[in-house]
């Protein structure tokens, strides 16, 4: 049970990085972003990468996940969202282009998986990276519960004082809420946009160092994460930054313990993605604002 | 008198929608223009044309002798360019004083500026932290023409100020707005319903008709034009 708990905990952390972001995206692009978690996979190899060559442990590695998601988010929203947007693409015109650009990320991430594996000499599929553990509170757990609650913690906080704090912050909301008068102002909205992107993406890439710890890895594994991250978005009320970080832990909890109910009446575990489906579906028909709407009118 | 704004031979509107069509005009330093003119005749556009808010399709617009034709609207902003629109003037979910923020240029002088604000508008110094979403209309509108004058502009221009108003409340908004010359040394463009206030309180007149500049001159020249003011303005 405490494993379960531990599980749900880490899983939740990485969701709460994913979601923030895929909301940021749906505010200032109205994309709903389904390459987000192929950005999640780049900031795993990246770190893998660099835990390699540099022989140090993948955590002492995050800042290099933050910078390669934070690039290929800023990279896609320059060349693509960016351009579509201006030219009046729509949410549909968006959200299929962001498969395209998820299925370019993913692949270009197995072939690098194939060249990472012949120059470096180490597996780039179907692996785990072995954690260290430690005790707490009179019990062992796997370092990655606290140094990713820390890690979500430490970025979260951070978001929000830019957001709440810093000039920057209040005129990327302000460009969400009103392009035009934000332009009118003298605020460049592009580049502010692209701040938001460049975050969005650094805080998935940051989620995809934690991952071999606890799930076999290869270059789909960030993309198995975007649905439940879209789920947590939905639970936490669509456009509600709060909200998607609230839904990431209903959603990662719930998941986790369902299945473990289920699990202990002998249904597998494979039947799991049921559960955040259900949480989209169950939100939008009965409180469509989600979560959100328990604080704000 | 030197020239702050010229618009040459403009052609503008939205996408394929064309509005204007052959608009020209001057504005020179401390002067109040009125743009007057029915309902739909692209009073509006005629601002949004000038701060780069629209397609123009051909035409020029210059401003302190530059052509900002081509220009974002932040750029032709930071030139001292203000626009105040009817709609959608203030962030109604940031507070005012995050708005304020955002008005200047540079953040750092955000007490000084709060002062400023609270000198000329007073009713605002209490309300700095509440959310605009939660004020009144004329507050609203406070805010929003705080906004503008916290940037130092050189040229304001205000879409409709009195939309919302009572008629006699709004003469005087008019009269405040001329005011604003004297009292800061900016111009002002001014697009207005309410045509008689607009053109007592202005220096000179554009009248729209369809997109199309019927008279340009003087105010007092365009009260005298009997048969205009009659067909269009309803004077």
């Amino acid at each position: 049970m405490l494993d379960v708990l531990v599980g749900a905990l880490v899983y939740s952390n990485l969701l709460a990085l994913l979601a923030i972001g895929l909301s940021l995206m749906l505010l200032t692009c109205r994309v709903s972003n389904f390459a987000h978690g192929d950005v999640v996979t780049t900031g795993l190899y990246a770190a893998y990468t660099a835990s390699v060559l540099l022989r140090v442990s993948p955590y002492a590695c995050i800042p290099f996940a933050l910078l390669a998601g934070g690039l290929v988010s800023l990279l896609s929203f320059l060349l693509v969202f960016d351009p579509l947007r201006r030219a009046g693409g729509g949410p549909v015109t968006l959200m299929v282009a962001s498969m395209a650009v998820g299925i370019i990320i993913r692949y270009s991430l197995h072939a690098y998986a194939d060249v990472m594996q012949r120059t470096l000499g180490v597996y780039t599929r179907q692996f785990v990276l072995s954690d260290f553990e430690l005790q707490l509170a009179g019990l062992r757990v796997p370092g990655v519960l606290p140094l990713s609650s820390l890690t979500a913690a430490v970025l979260l906080v951070s978001l929000y004082v830019l957001l709440y704090r810093t000039r920057l912050g209040v005129a990327m909301r302000a460009a969400i809420e009103n392009p035009q008068l934000a332009e009118s102002l003298g605020i460049d909205v592009k580049r502010v946009f692209a701040i938001g992107w460049f975050l969005s993406g650094a805080l998935a890439g940051a989620a995809g160092v934690f991952l071999p710890f606890r799930v076999i890895s290869d270059p789909d594994v960030g993309w198995s994460m975007l649905l439940p991250a879209f789920a947590s978005v939905v639970v936490g009320g669509i456009g509600s930054l709060a909200g998607s970080v609230a839904g990431a832990y209903v959603v990662g909890f719930s998941e986790l313990l369902l299945s473990y109910l289920l699990a202990t009446l002998g249904v597998s575990t494979a039947y799991r993605p049921l559960i955040s489906f259900a949480a989209i579906v169950a939100t939008l028909l009965l409180r469509p604002k989600g979560l959100s709407s328990l604080w704000s009118r | 008198m030197s020239l702050l704004l010229e618009v040459r031979g403009l052609h503008a509107g939205y996408g394929k929608i064309k509005v204007l069509s052959g608009v020209s005009l001057t504005v020179g330093e401390r002067e109040v223009l009125a743009v007057v003119g029915p309902n739909g005749s692209g009073k509006s556009t005629l601002l949004k044309a000038i701060f780069g808010l629209c397609t123009v399709y051909s035409g020029s617009v210059l401003f302190k002798g530059v052509d900002i034709t081509g220009l974002p609207p932040h750029k032709r902003s930071l030139m001292g360019l203000g626009y105040l629109p009817q709609v959608g003037n203030t962030f109604e979910g940031l507070t005012v004083r995050e708005n304020l923020l955002l008005a200047l240029h540079d953040g750092s002088k955000l007490e000084e500026g709060i002062g400023k604000v609270a000198e000329l508008m007073p009713e605002l110094g209490g309300l700095l932290d509440r959310r605009v979403r939660t004020l009144s209309g004329g507050e609203r509108q406070m805010v929003a023409l705080a906004m503008v004058l916290l940037r130092n502009p050189s040229l304001v221009m205000f879409d409709e100020p009195t939309a919302a108003l009572a008629p006699r409340v709004a003469r005087r908004v008019i009269e405040r707005i001329a005011a604003l010359r004297d009292e800061l040394g900016v111009s002002v463009i001014l697009v207005e319903q309410n045509a008689r206030a607009a053109l007592e309180a202005s220096d000179r007149a554009l009248l729209l008709v369809s997109g199309q500049p019927r008279f340009f001159g003087g105010s007092s020249e365009l009260l005298g034009e009997r048969d205009l003011v009659k067909t269009y303005l309803g004077l």
